[in-house]
């Protein structure tokens, strides 16, 4: 089973006029699970330190020391269910995008910085798969790198994203779409007609950040 | 004196942490793609983080209860 997102009601910043979302890969699950599981480990010792510290440390069980010792177990939990919901904001937010025009890379790298790196879906030409290490290769997701042909070269790295080789297929699979549509519009163009372009490209009206 | 102070310090907490969760949701909602996860999300966080905070502002009044 591939980790997508399909469907026409997904809209991200910057969407171009008549783009429609195709597919959303995002990193693997293992990047979001690592850790939650230091999250957990993290809140099971906050939980014991509360039980067996008060029982061996006879200074905590004076009443206001009890109390204040409270607090701040509280207020420790509260800063790891915090850090569980950030980290999981950051796994959201990062997402590998491709519409029926372009591939879109977001990056979120902290609150308020934030990279978004796009190509012409049309234009994508080499498709690079890297599996690289123990975790990658058990649990069968790796780094996608999209290199686009023309004037305007460039590379889109998909990175961590799970079962690589059939993103790269589906990724192929919507480029040879585009050129088919791209192809069909340039014979069926009529310049005294309306333009109704299927596949509108004109990406410099509507820059995507 | 010791009752305003820990007044204060949950104040600041509590600041701190709605500051925190209101530049998280709006990042949420604004950058994300997809506006149901967002909206479940962010029930979830608000539900845990007030029950968290009940819990904080039980252990202050136990506090306080103490040093009068």
């Amino acid at each position: 089973m591939i980790d997508k997102v399909t469907g026409k009601n997904l809209h991200f910043p910057g969407q171009h006029k008549g783009e429609e979302v195709k597919i959303v890969f995002r990193r693997s699950m293992f990047f979001l699970i690592v850790p939650y599981i230091l999250n957990i480990i993290l809140l099971a010792g906050s939980l014991i330190i509360a039980n067996v510290l008060p029982a061996s440390i006879p200074i905590l069980q004076e009443p206001f020391l009890a109390a204040v010792f409270d607090f701040i177990i509280t207020l420790i939990i509260i800063f790891i269910f915090y850090t569980a919901f950030l980290t999981w904001t950051h796994y959201y937010l990062d997402a590998y995008i491709v519409t029926n025009q372009r591939v879109l890379t977001i990056d979120q790298i902290d609150f308020f910085h934030r990279k978004v790196s796009e190509a012409d879906i049309g234009n994508v030409q080499d498709i690079e798969v890297v599996v690289q290490g123990f975790f990658a290769n058990t649990l069968n997701f790796g780094d996608v790198r999209v290199q686009t042909a023309g004037a305007d070269q460039r590379i889109l790295f998909l990175d961590n994203i799970p079962y690589p080789y059939k993103a790269k297929d589906i990724i192929l699979q919507f480029a040879e779409a585009n050129r088919k549509v791209e192809l069909h519009n340039a014979y069926t163009y009529e310049p005294n007609k309306t333009e109704t372009n299927q596949n509108p490209k004109d990406s410099s009206n509507n820059p995507i950040s | 004196m010791s009752n305003q102070l820990f007044i204060i310090v949950y104040l600041i907490i509590l600041i701190a942490y709605i500051i925190g969760s209101i530049v998280m949701i709006y990042h949420i909602f604004a950058f994300g793609i997809n506006t149901r996860t967002a909206i479940i999300s962010t029930i979830s966080y608000i539900v845990g983080s007030i029950f968290l905070l009940v819990f904080l502002y039980i252990d202050l009044q136990s506090i306080l209860s103490l040093t009068n």
